[in-house]
């Protein structure tokens, strides 16, 4: 082959480089645009994450004459607390709203009740798991994003100094502290992840999602196992348990006490409120009092309100393992109630 | 390093810069492209390198004095540095550290700590650097028939020895523990901490190819260790193939390569449609087939069925794709690699999909083992059996688990079946007749495709109850047709449905008209620009956030 056929046509590469370079951005940049301008706005966020995007919504509708409660929990909240029985139990004079959010854990759980205090509640009632303490789980990246687009990093200031002692990993930080830009392309799967909601939500039957503006009940359970299943839940949710509570002393039961002080800091009244677990549970009994006394522990050095719950529930009153059904999440409503006007009265008569 | 990286098309453009640079000098090519190549394969881990140089240096020695082109004692005094320069170069500083905790973590620590294994591994390299030269001049003093074969055995021996290491030690010491341990005897077995280097199954096929081909005849021994190095590492097929055969590669060396527009826009187009499979069918369907499978027990048939052939999409778009970007990226630099695959779901025979599944594995499978065991030449039973041998050995090849080698037994029944059938049943017989009209060819084409399905099941279940279990659900159909099972988990069901849905459509497309890269290639420029800003926006929503690697990397 002689070098005439060897001499490629320059022009011809570079144009075929530059032509192709080219349309791959033009497509790149419309599909951005199309994310920005229709499908974030028309779509919103899927599920659980739409719930923790609208919480600012959900907030700025406070009555301000009334005591203002709002109870804070994942996903044992969001299906087992009924805020009108709780308020009913209360009284007159109270405005008790549910916020929990699906997922939230002791580093999401964090961000999420900073963002409560931004508005100016009197009460934070924060219901509690043995999973939030041990190690923190990373925040979803999603959830992250979420936080970052919503406003929840402004009205926690206390991140970056944490970031050491509360172990909140690189990915996290970066979704909390991304750019507009960044932040925006972190949700291109966003119509995909809508489309496949939708198919998901159809073929679990039972399992719905929570309502983003609802702070009375989000959802309440319809889909409840039992026999082996239920037995294989009691037994992953002990192994998990006894995995994460340890001894006690752990990051986690310290930044519980640290949001405790964030709140109180605030001149707002926190509530701790340990949740119930399935009485089948009966390998979780070591863990479970371990739970209790480190719990009992933060709320004596804090000087906080405790509401111990943890077997306040029958085994019928179970929809799994740990959420309520409905019969238990209005059982567990009330008692939240009856106990919660009781400390607060007691707190009153003690000033 | 994955072809689905920044970094990786970051290596495409620097390398395309100086292939279009360098036009007319192919020396210079050559060694740019080897240096790229090992950047390639150093990128994952640069301590595995030095298999890949040993290798090399084997088999060109070999290959020589086959022939009988005895080395210089300077030249084998080179060689043998080389290796011995390449091992401590590579296994004695703390690489690993560098490559996963940063430049001051490997300041602190630059060295590897002396351990056993550091030890033997060094210790072999440097006495292979040693012992090498001086074997090589004994192996002259043997006769001419004692001296070819002694080099063929060496370098068989050292490379498949190798391979047994890496990838089936533990493979073979975990089984024969088991025998023992069942039989009452307490024997401690010896574990050791193997970490399976990728491509080394490819490469180590594809080096061998060439010692043998030169035994034979086929070649002539090539002069040039550049060139070998290339043949043996060339990046854009290193990790998962095809593996090509040296007659066709080494012949495109003599000259330089030349990249034109035409090149250019063929190899993107290839390359593009192989993203497109890999990337927005493949990894989009794998987290429904991760679902289903990774707790079967209970699911009805519908969804072990519907998980089966997602799981034959899945992995023809990643296997498949990994082809055609390999090939879309040669292409570009103007050196054409074979053709893989070939339209392996529209088969009307397991003999026929396996003339039409990994091509480059199925033919050297063929031309290095089942021909040489004497092929289909003898009696109907040594053929059986020859088939048998070379389809199980071709099972283990994919990976050291008792689920590869039954997926190996059961391919070599399903060929033994198909071949008495054959024989029973010719083509001009009334049934044989019937079976080549268009309601018969559907009829073949389902059989075919639901054994295949069920050799799949073999391949993707690795855990032997859960594996009885859909085996039985796939044999024996429940009548349960509710899909609820896959609504459950962090798979997505309507983006691997819609992602199985577009392949489907997509290939039967391509099948009955023409490939889409060649579609692309001549497409109006308007079209094609819209056709590039339609695959920019579809990589954009549809690409995953955690893209997997190449399951075939693994093998």
């Amino acid at each position: 082959m002689d070098q005439s056929e060897n001499e490629p046509v320059r022009g011809s590469v570079l144009g075929e480089l530059a032509f192709f370079v080219s349309t791959i951005l033009i497509g790149l940049v419309g599909a951005f645009l199309l994310l920005q301008y229709i499908f974030i706005p028309k779509l919103g966020f899927p599920g659980d994450l739409e719930r923790i995007a609208k919480l600012g919504e959900r907030l700025e509708s406070t009555d301000q004459e009334d005591t203002k409660v709002e109870i804070v929990s994942n996903s044992v909240g969001v299906e087992g607390i009924i805020a009108s029985v709780v308020q009913e139990q209360l009284g007159n004079g109270f405005r008790v709203r549910n916020q929990s959010a699906n997922g939230l854990d002791i580093l999401s759980g964090r961000l999420y009740i900073s963002r409560v205090l931004a508005s100016d509640p009197d009460v934070v009632v924060w219901i509690v798991r043995p999973e939030m303490m041990g190690k923190p789980r990373q925040i979803n990246p999603e959830v992250a994003s979420v936080m970052r687009r919503f406003g929840y990093v402004e009205t926690a200031p206390w991140i970056e100094s944490e970031q050491a002692t509360s172990g909140i990993n690189q990915e996290t930080l970066d979704r909390l502290g991304a750019s507009d830009f960044d932040n925006l392309v972190s949700f291109r799967t966003l119509p995909l992840r809508m489309l496949n909601e939708k198919a998901r939500s159809r073929m679990r039957k039972g399992i719905l999602l929570a309502k983003p503006l609802e702070t009375d009940a989000p959802y309440q359970i319809d889909l409840e196992i039992s026999g082996d299943k239920l037995t294989r839940h009691i037994d992953d949710v002990t192994a998990s348990f006894e995995d994460r509570v340890g001894d006690g002393n752990s990051v986690g039961v310290e930044l519980i006490e640290r949001t405790i002080k964030q709140v109180q800091d605030a001149s707002v009244t926190p509530v701790l409120v340990l949740a119930p677990t399935h009485p089948d549970a009966t390998a979780f009994v070591e863990a479970d009092r371990v739970f209790r006394d480190a719990m009992r522990g933060v709320a004596d050095r804090t000087g906080t309100i405790l509401i111990d719950l943890t077997g306040s529930l029958a085994e019928q009153e179970y929809a799994d393992a740990i959420h309520p059904n409905r019969p238990g999440a209005n059982a567990l409503s009330e008692q939240l109630g009856v106990s919660l006007r009781g400390q607060l009265d007691k707190q009153e008569q003690d000033r | 390093m994955l072809f689905q990286t920044p970094e990786f098309l970051i290596l495409i453009l620097i390398t395309l810069a100086f292939l279009i640079w360098s036009r007319g000098v192919a020396r210079r090519q050559q060694f740019f492209l080897l240096c790229v190549s090992y950047v390639f394969y150093g990128w994952w881990d640069i301590r595995f390198l030095v298999l890949i140089v040993l290798s090399t240096v084997l088999d060109y020695s070999a290959s020589l004095g086959i022939k009988g082109h005895r080395l210089s004692n300077s030249k084998l005094l080179q060689l043998g540095s080389f290796v011995g320069l390449a091992t401590l170069g590579m296994l004695v500083p703390n690489w690993p550290m560098l490559q996963v905790q940063g430049i001051d973590a490997f300041l602190s620590q630059p060295f590897v700590t002396p351990s056993s294994e550091n030890l033997a591994a060094i210790g072999l390299g440097v006495l292979f650097s040693v012992v090498g030269p001086l074997s090589y001049g004994l192996y002259f003093r043997l006769s001419e028939k004692a001296r070819r074969k002694a080099f063929l055995i060496t370098s068989i021996v050292v490379n498949l020895g190798l391979l047994a290491f890496f990838k089936y030690f533990n493979f073979f010491i975990d089984s024969i523990d088991t025998v023992v341990e069942q039989s009452g005897i307490e024997w401690a077995a010896p574990m050791l901490k193997v970490t399976l280097p990728v491509g080394i199954s490819f490469y180590t096929f594809q080096t061998m190819s060439y010692t043998i081909d030169v035994y034979r005849g086929d070649i002539a021994p090539e002069r040039s260790i550049l060139r070998v190095a290339l043949f043996v590492a060339y990046f854009p097929q290193l990790v998962a193939g095809p593996i090509i055969r040296p007659q066709h590669f080494l012949p495109t060396l003599e000259r330089p390569w030349t990249i034109t527009g035409a090149s250019l826009r063929a190899g993107m187009n290839l390359a593009m449609v192989g993203l497109f499979k890999k990337v927005l069918i493949a990894d989009n369907v794998a987290p429904l087939v991760d679902t289903i499978f990774g707790f079967p027990q209970g699911q009805s048939s519908i969804i072990v069925m519907l998980g089966t052939a997602l799981f034959a999409i899945q992995i023809y778009c990643d296997f498949s794709g990994y082809t055609d970007i390999a090939r879309g990226i040669s292409r570009m630099f103007g050196v054409e690699i074979p053709l893989n695959f070939n339209f392996p779901y529209f088969s009307t025979s397991i003999i026929d999909f396996w003339r039409r599944w990994h091509i480059s594995l199925s033919s050297w499978l063929r031309d290095y083992l089942y021909i040489p065991l004497g092929g289909s030449r003898g009696s109907s039973f040594g053929t059986y059996a020859n088939l048998m041998i070379t389809m199980t050995l071709g099972g283990l090849w994919h990976g050291a688990s008792w689920n590869f080698v039954i997926w190996g037994v059961y391919q070599g029944a399903l060929l033994c079946i198909n071949r008495v059938f054959r024989a029973f049943v010719p083509a001009e017989s009334g049934l044989g007749r019937a079976l080549m009209t268009k309601p018969g060819t559907v009829i073949r084409w389902g059989v075919t495709m639901y054994f295949w399905m069920l050799g799949w099941l073999i391949f993707r279940v690795t855990d032997f109850s859960d594996l009885l279990y859909c085996a039985q659900k796939f044999v024996l159909f429940d009548a349960k047709l509710s899909l609820g099972g896959i609504g459950i988990g962090r798979g997505d069901p309507f983006t691997a449905m819609l992602a199985a849905a577009l392949f489907s459509i997509l290939h039967f497309g391509s099948y009955f008209s023409r490939r889409w890269d060649e579609r692309m290639n001549s497409m109006h420029w308007a079209l094609r620009a819209a056709l590039y800003i339609l695959l920019a926006m579809l990589f954009f929503y549809g690409w995953p956030s955690q893209s997997a690697a190449f399951i075939y990397f693994q093998f």
